[in-house]
């Protein structure tokens, strides 16, 4: 029994590693992508003030600075993905802690309910009764009304 | 109709990653003035201390006090039931989006999602309630 527990701490401890590693990362990452954007910013107006001599160059570096900006806010968007799987990582350790009360402490393990929130559909059998994208969640706000 | 850029903004979310991305993007459309809160207590003590905000966002899935309580919180209060309330969430259960427009959501964003989205949400939210 004394040995279960122990893995199942261990486990936990992991998964935190886990956790708290990705999140230094992603802050790297984060900082990094603002420090970027803000250079873009400041180049645009280095460009601004030449656009006279030189329009095509300018236009063509403006275009260029559009596109950095695009791909700079999009290294932004993909970090979400330390949320959707921190949800999911967090889940999993309240579960190793339910299985541990019911398996080393005999306690009747809690369900969750929907308002406390399910989390990201990790689990292929998660999908069923969900909004499969934006679209969908739309129409079905349209539904009512929204 | 323009929308005003200078709006107070509460971003709620447990995670940091989240926040911050949120407010760069909200940054990218133009507005600076935001508040942060890490779960529905926390957002629910700013709302009352800024006394209420022009706009929230807010994820679902928080400790202490989820999105869908605070925002229940909200509509509740005489004070601050009209606030422009958004969810971003990775809730997406078909259950959870009825119960969401039946407690009285403005929008609501499945994660992940793409700045284009965001863009679209904000601009169709003010929209509607004619800003």
């Amino acid at each position: 029994m004394d040995q279960s527990q122990n893995v199942l701490a261990d486990m936990k401890e992991r998964l935190n590693y886990v956790l708290s590693t990705k999140e230094t990362a992603v802050q790297q990452t984060l900082a990094l992508t603002e420090e970027s954007l803000a250079i873009v910013d400041t180049l645009r107006a280095v460009l601004q003030s030449v656009a006279d001599s030189n329009i095509e160059v300018f236009s063509q570096s403006a275009a260029m600075l559009d596109d950095m900006q695009q791909r700079l806010t999009n290294i932004l968007m993909t970090q979400g993905y330390q949320d959707l799987t921190g949800q999911v990582l967090k889940r999993v350790m309240e579960e190793l802690d339910m299985v541990a009360d019911v398996s080393i402490k005999h306690a009747t393990p809690k369900t969750v309910n929907g308002s406390e929130g399910f989390g990201p559909a990790a689990l292929s059998s998660e999908k069923a009764g969900r909004a499969a994208s934006q679209d969908d969640v739309d129409d079905l706000l349209a539904q009512m009304g929204l | 109709m323009a929308i005003n850029r200078d709006m107070r903004i509460l971003v709620v979310d447990d995670f940091s990653t989240m926040r911050r991305i949120v407010k760069n993007l909200l940054k990218e459309l133009g507005f600076s003035n935001f508040d942060e809160a890490e779960d529905g207590v926390q957002a629910w003590a700013a709302v009352e201390a800024a006394g209420g905000y022009d706009f929230i966002v807010s994820d679902w899935n928080m400790p202490n006090m989820t999105g869908i309580d605070f925002l229940r919180k909200v509509r509740a209060d005489a004070r601050f039931k009209d606030t422009p309330f958004l969810l971003i969430t990775a809730e997406a259960k078909r259950s959870q989006i009825f119960e969401a427009a039946e407690a009285g959501v403005n929008g609501y964003i499945v994660k992940p999602f793409t700045a284009a989205t965001l863009n679209e949400k904000i601009q169709k939210i003010f929209e509607r309630i004619g800003n």
